[in-house]
């Protein structure tokens, strides 16, 4: 994967995630009182990396005749959503709620972070794009 | 943390409009959650307006929910819809029995000589107080949180 269109969907794509994982974390936070609620997650690094790995293993296969099967395309990088799903597997308190308030703030600010730094890839990406077309030049 | 107040202002209260001794507050929570469209659902009862933090962080997850809302059909709607806030659902009053005091002088005072005084216990109100305190403060910055990365996607082409 390099070509400047695949860069910029995969960065598009991330940043999506990373809106999505502060509503999500938000969301958390705003129900941390809310007596049943159960904690919710966004996967999204998972589904990457998997999209880009069978990307690496991708090997098109010789066919003899127009009707045998040739492989199937995995889908590209740019194309992978995130996803919602609940938390399993954390302590529940009395209410039947199992939001972790000090996990939530956590991840919120690593959460931020990661945002800054897609947008960072961004903005360097097309101030790049700038140096080449203005060859060096201010 | 208004209905605490309250709670706490009305610990000896003996008398109210509609009769007895003053009944502790509670306000029922339940967690909103939009559709898979990205729709916010009606509040309900309650009436409360969207907070502003709903609507910034509505508005930024906005690319997001268009992109998770194209799912397989046999997906649980209910694991993958966009989470959407918490609102108060109503405003319950404790239905755990007055306390009783004995106090003949009391003008309130029944035949036996006892009071019925307000099912409030002041301690539990400061322990209530000091937990939503700390979920408002985590509330905040969670906004914060938002603006920033606001401003930094606005940094792009800059």
């Amino acid at each position: 994967m390099g070509s400047r269109a695949e860069v910029l969907g995969v960065l598009n794509s991330a940043l999506a995630a990373s809106s999505l994982r502060h509503t999500v974390l938000a969301n958390n936070i705003a129900n941390v009182n809310t007596p049943g609620y159960q904690a919710r997650r966004v996967a999204f690094e998972e589904r990457l990396a998997s999209a880009l790995a069978q990307q690496e293993r991708r090997a098109p296969l010789a066919r003899s005749h127009p009707r045998h099967v040739a492989g199937l395309t995995p889908p590209p990088a740019w194309s992978v959503q995130p996803d919602v799903i609940r938390e399993q597997g954390r302590a529940v308190r009395a209410d039947g709620n199992n939001v972790d308030i000090e996990r939530e703030m956590a991840l919120l600010a690593a959460n931020q972070i990661w945002y800054g730094s897609l947008t960072r890839q961004v903005q360097d990406h097309f101030q790049r794009l700038r140096v080449a077309i203005t060859e060096g030049r201010r | 943390m208004d209905l605490i107040a309250h709670n706490i202002a009305n610990a000896q209260s003996t008398r109210t409009d509609g009769g007895g001794p003053y009944r502790r507050r509670v306000a029922v929570l339940a967690a909103l959650d939009a559709g898979p469209g990205g729709q916010r659902r009606s509040p309900g009862q309650a009436g409360v307006a969207a907070p502003f933090a709903g609507v910034l962080g509505g508005a930024l997850a906005g690319p997001g929910i268009e992109l998770s809302g194209r799912r397989a059909p046999g997906q649980a709607a209910a694991a993958g819809a966009v989470p959407g806030g918490v609102q108060v659902v109503r405003i319950a009053e404790d239905p755990r029995p007055f306390r009783r005091h004995y106090d003949p002088t009391h003008p309130d005072a029944d035949g036996d000589g006892y009071v019925l005084l307000p099912n409030v216990d002041v301690m539990t109100e400061m322990v209530d107080l000091i937990s939503a305190s700390r979920a408002y403060e985590a509330n905040v910055a969670a906004l914060q949180a938002a603006k920033a990365m606001a401003q930094r996607a606005l940094d792009i082409g800059r």
